[in-house]
């Protein structure tokens, strides 16, 4: 049910990046945690439908709750902070001038299984919260002027159906959200919420892009401080339940006129990003997993053709040779909100009969001046520190996107939240605009999505709801 | 040009980390480019990214207008010569004044340094 078509240059894997049970796709996060920015929120005349209805202040007071939700080791996200905590991290920490390029610290989550550690808990006798499992929302009903949600209709795998009846409804299932208020069109043929053709645009996920390295005068062990992958083996060894991802300050977004962004570092030995070591760990990996491995002939065959560079990083591999080493630089960028790319439906149907999602992912040339302008300001200052070097490979506007440009499965977007109904789906308590019980929450609503990870911040926004829905109940 | 040609060039320069190392300077070049050229432990790879360097700027192919864009005003150093070039270099990252060779972003001075053992 999960499934879905990609149309267009940019594709995802809707099927295999969601988890379609309890607990949602907390059950294969990776735990990485940090608020949005300060400018995140703001109005930026450089990026076109930036802003959210409120400043971040606001929602400042639901973040202690949500770390303690996603438990996090601290509240504090200061490199500073950190350094005094850490004798291996000061020693290593790069010393950035803060302008053009400082810091932005990223707290770990164990990560937290929602579906397991929150279940006993809504188990327990006298809880006020009933849980019910397969029953998939199928449509959303209304009163005649469909300003008013009067139940939900639910249909499991067997048929059966049901109605849910409620005061106050909301939806929690990301960009299903979107589907969910076109595929109920019985009163407003375009679906709900709908009224300015707003439900399913301005979708976005996180442009990550693996391009360029760096060659570094630094301590080794550096790079296990700002990298995403590997840090669990450090973790092990000392307590420094963080990554320092290296981000363009708030004024050097300004001058360059770019989106927000982070960098990280991903060590590996030189030819293990060739086409060829790349063929040859996909037929390894399906063998491990006992699948006979697709395409074979096919892979077998670019590694033939890229023997020497596979036998290179499997002899560096081997032997740990450092001089085969390389630091490749992971850029992770806000991805600019662009009303043409969205999700819609399409006309093939799901088990359930209902039409499946189309996602036409668009990213655009901001998205692209971002990668560039960030990877020369990163330069830039390596160079200035005396801290290395930096190699690009993907330096021009005017090129077309390298391959591997990935969304990280931060999908957001498709109900977003603005005062305006014209430009967003619900409004700043995330109400759907027009329609006086129905809420949304998750990703979906967010107006930008910044450079961090979303889960705590999806918590955050939901904590909020819920203090809306407290005073409005009560 | 790979990244070991320019590690031993830019490390070798004194210009990543540590200090110049001996004396290998060229024999048929002017004074002052004989004192840059000491800061130079590896002038066979700083010679491969002289020349790439040269192929985009082949106007700047003579050693003493390579001294005197290294040196700046005045275009002699009478103290740390390591540390002056540094500085420059410093300043060009400062002030977006870079070059790529085969993608690697390097200062202008330091990129001069190296078409200094090429010429």
């Amino acid at each position: 049910m999960n499934d879905a078509d990609c149309v267009g240059e940019h594709r995802v894997d809707l099927l295999w990046s969601r988890l379609r049970y309890f607990g949602g796709t907390t059950g294969h996060w990776g735990g990485n945690c940090a608020p949005l920015d300060e400018q995140d929120f703001e109005e930026r005349a450089w990026v076109p439908d930036s802003g959210w209805p409120f400043p971040k202040s606001e929602l400042d007071a639901s973040y202690p709750k949500a770390y303690e939700y996603c438990e996090l080791p601290s509240a504090n996200f200061s490199a500073d902070y950190w350094a005094a905590q850490s004798a291996s991290f000061r020693e290593r920490r790069i010393s950035l001038a803060g302008d053009p390029i400082g810091e932005k610290i990223m707290l770990k989550s164990p990560p937290t299984r929602f579906g397991e550690v929150y279940r006993n808990a809504l188990a327990q006798p006298g809880n006020r919260c009933d849980v019910y499992l397969h029953a998939n929302v199928v449509e959303i009903e209304t009163n005649e002027e469909a300003n008013r949600v009067t139940a939900l209709r639910t249909k499991g795998i067997d048929g059966q159906t049901c109605r849910f009846r409620a005061g106050v409804f909301i939806l929690a299932s990301g960009i299903e959200n979107a589907r969910l208020l076109l595929l109920s069109n019985r009163v407003r043929p375009r679906g709900l919420g709908n009224d300015h053709d707003v439900v399913g645009r301005y979708f976005m996920a996180h442009t990550t892009l693996r391009t360029g390295r760096a060659m570094l005068s630094l301590p080794e062990g550096t790079a296990s401080y700002y990298a995403t992958l590997g840090w669990e083996q450090r973790f092990l060894n000392e307590i420094s339940p963080f990554i320092d991802a290296l981000q363009p300050s708030r004024a050097a977004q300004e001058r360059e006129g770019i989106l927000n962004s982070v960098v990280f570092f991903e060590e590996s030995y030189e030819g293990e990003k060739t086409p060829g070591f790349v063929a040859m760990r996909r037929i390894a990996k399906q063998i491990v997993h006992g699948r006979m491995p697709s395409n074979l002939v096919r892979d077998l065959g670019i590694v033939v053709g890229d023997l020497d560079e596979v036998v290179k990083a499997l002899y560096a591999r081997s032997v740990g040779d450092r001089s085969y080493k390389i630091l490749q630089t992971r850029f992770f960028c806000e991805q600019a909100p662009d009303r043409d790319s969205r999700v819609g439906l399409g006309d093939d149907l799901d088990a359930l009969g209902q039409r499946k999602l189309v996602l036409d992912w668009r990213l655009n040339d901001l998205d692209k001046r971002t990668v560039i302008r960030t990877q020369k300001l990163l330069a830039e200052q390596f160079g200035g520190l005396g801290v290395g070097r930096l190699q690009v490979e993907f330096d021009s506007e005017t090129d077309p996107w390298p391959r591997g440009v990935d969304s990280s499965a931060h999908f957001m977007g498709t109900t977003r939240m603005s005062t305006d109904p014209r430009r967003g789906v619900v409004d700043g308590d995330c109400r759907v605009h027009g329609i006086d019980n129905l809420y949304v929450a998750g990703g979906s609503v967010m107006p930008t999505s910044g450079a961090t990870m979303v889960t705590v911040n999806i918590v955050a926004l939901a904590v909020r709801l819920a203090g809306h829905l407290r005073s409005r109940l009560s | 040009m790979n990244r070991r040609e320019l590690l031993a060039a830019a490390a070798a320069a004194g210009l990543l980390c540590g200090s110049p190392g001996p004396a290998r300077a060229a024999t048929a070049v002017p004074p002052e480019a004989r004192r840059l050229l000491t800061l130079l432990r590896s002038p066979a790879a700083a010679r491969r990214i002289g020349r790439a360097y040269l192929e985009k700027a082949g106007d700047e192919a003579d050693p003493a207008k390579l001294v005197a864009l290294i040196m700046g005003e005045g275009g002699t150093v009478e103290g740390d010569l390591l540390r002056h070039v540094a500085e420059r270099q410093r300043a060009d990252f400062a002030a977006g004044r870079t070059i790529k060779l085969d993608g690697w972003v390097l200062s202008r001075t330091e990129a001069r340094l190296y078409a200094l053992a090429a010429v």
